[in-house]
């Protein structure tokens, strides 16, 4: 009986402790989105801040985000095809291609695209500031450390990620119009593929597309300063810190995506 | 000032988490204090004096009012009126030298800050400020633009912790100039090291050394 309850306990203990830092990233967004509503606090090295960080987050990434989105339009494009073709729905690639891009993969893939790139680069940033004493030295100077590194990165990420997705969606769209152009040896009509697609939009969709784009791309930015401010003096655990702020930010976003959708098409 | 007090900085009975003595004194503006203590329990005096980290044990004043007693917001705010030198150089490796110099009196919106900074980075020799990262900048440099950063800012006290290690003679005699003419404009020195050399004592005079409370 002390085994099955030590069991339990330790079960409990976990969950508590993980909804905790469930809590802890959900009040760091919701400070972040607050403060970042403030004009007054957009002084000039705040906005250079978020500059950089859309800069880097946003449009050097643009390439990258470009080529995935151009492979993934392909791909649902050609099994798209093959499939409809035997079942003879070969009108049904637009919507189609709304439902698993639009919905599902745009704002996932884009997430990760930012993940990989972003969260690990500000969990590595921030945590080497911390070790080399710079956090202190801007507490100390008056500056809130929360206010001048956290809320541009959370802003910033997020206002990225949703641009990123936008134009995932555009070049897999464009991309997946191409390549059916050529399967079809230049047998389509670019105004119904289009429309299809515009037409399969809902306004559930919309408000999926905002949710699953800006709220990963707000616990991401949060999710890796926290990890990254939790470290202590030693340079070891700077590693650390930004392998558990990939992992945290890449289960907050399936459990973020998966929230949106039961939500918006249940 | 908050409250009736005169003293700028009163410390009540602080000591670190190990045991030990506890220290207390006071600090009025224009005045120079030396703590001697190189075991500050793995936290510095720095991080007590500017109210980030509250000590262990014992009460830090700030203008007549505990640093734990104040809003977040007023305390950075007041923080913004003491310039730190920092032992590591706390000087922001993703920002260029001219903007690590710029950035508290661009955050706190100084409306004289350039006339200020130009001012000091002339009398500490780095002027022009140097448009390049911390590590393209030669440490010489690094330590005169930190404490170009710290004057700037019209200080009503400064925290200098272990401000002369590894300076040349010439540039420990430039930042010993600069204390005594902030001194003679009022504003308090708090000078953090375990050791001061007799040139440092006799240009600080006036001057206080902390002591620990005996038993």
């Amino acid at each position: 009986m002390p085994r099955k309850m030590n069991v339990l306990g330790a079960i409990g203990a976990a969950t508590l402790a993980r909804l905790g830092r469930a809590a802890r990233t959900a009040a760091l967004v919701w400070a972040a989105g607050t403060q970042a509503l403030r004009p007054a606090l957009w002084t000039p090295p705040l906005r250079n801040v978020l500059a950089r960080q859309i800069l880097f987050t946003g449009l050097e990434a643009t390439n990258f985000v470009a080529l995935i989105a151009l492979i993934v339009g392909t791909l649902v494009v050609v099994q798209a095809q093959y499939w409809l073709t035997r079942l003879g729905q070969t009108a049904l690639i637009g919507p189609i291609l709304t439902a698993v891009v639009l919905r599902e993969l745009g704002p996932l893939l884009t997430n990760f695209v930012v993940i990989a790139r972003s969260g690990t680069a500000i969990s590595t940033e921030l945590a080497n500031m911390k070790v080399h004493g710079e956090v202190r030295a801007l507490d100390a100077m008056g500056i809130d450390p929360f206010v001048y590194l956290v809320v541009p990165r959370v802003i910033g990420v997020a206002a990225s990620t949703f641009c990123l997705t936008i134009i995932f969606l555009a070049v897999t769209f464009i991309g997946g119009f191409a390549c059916l152009w050529v399967i079809r040896l230049g047998d389509l009509d670019m105004g119904l593929f289009f429309g299809n697609i515009i037409g399969a939009v809902t306004v559930a969709d919309v408000f999926s597309l905002l949710a699953k784009s800006i709220l990963p791309g707000m616990l991401t930015g949060a999710i890796c300063c926290d990890e990254a401010f939790a470290v202590g003096a030693a340079v070891t655990e700077v590693p650390i810190a930004a392998t558990r702020g990939v992992m945290r930010s890449v289960a907050a976003l399936f459990v973020t995506s998966l929230l949106v959708s039961l939500m918006a098409y249940l | 000032m908050d409250g009736e007090s005169s003293e700028l900085i009163r410390v009540a009975a602080v000591r670190g988490a190990a045991p030990g003595p506890a220290w207390s004194f006071a600090l009025a503006p224009g005045a120079a204090l030396w703590i001697p203590d190189g075991t500050d329990s793995g936290r510095s005096w720095l991080d007590w004096l500017t109210g980030i980290e509250p000590p262990p044990h014992g009460q830090v004043f700030w203008k007549g009012v505990e640093w734990r007693d104040r809003d977040p917001a007023a305390a950075a705010a007041e923080r913004g009126c003491i310039g730190c030198v920092f032992a590591d150089g706390g000087l922001l490796a993703n920002l260029d030298m001219d903007e690590n110099v710029w950035l508290p009196a661009r955050i706190h919106r100084r409306a004289d800050a350039a006339a200020a900074i130009e001012e000091w980075a002339r009398f500490f020799g780095v002027w022009p400020l140097p448009a390049e990262r911390a590590p393209a900048v030669r440490e010489r440099d690094r330590r005169k633009l930190a404490w170009t950063r710290a004057f700037a800012g019209r200080p009503e006290a400064l925290v200098l912790e272990r401000p002369l290690r590894g300076a040349p003679a010439e540039d420990a005699a430039r930042l010993r100039a600069a204390v005594a003419l902030v001194r003679a404009a009022g504003c308090a020195v708090v000078w953090l090291d375990e050791d001061m050399d007799a040139e440092t004592r006799a240009a600080l005079a006036p001057l206080t050394v902390a002591a620990p409370a005996r038993d």
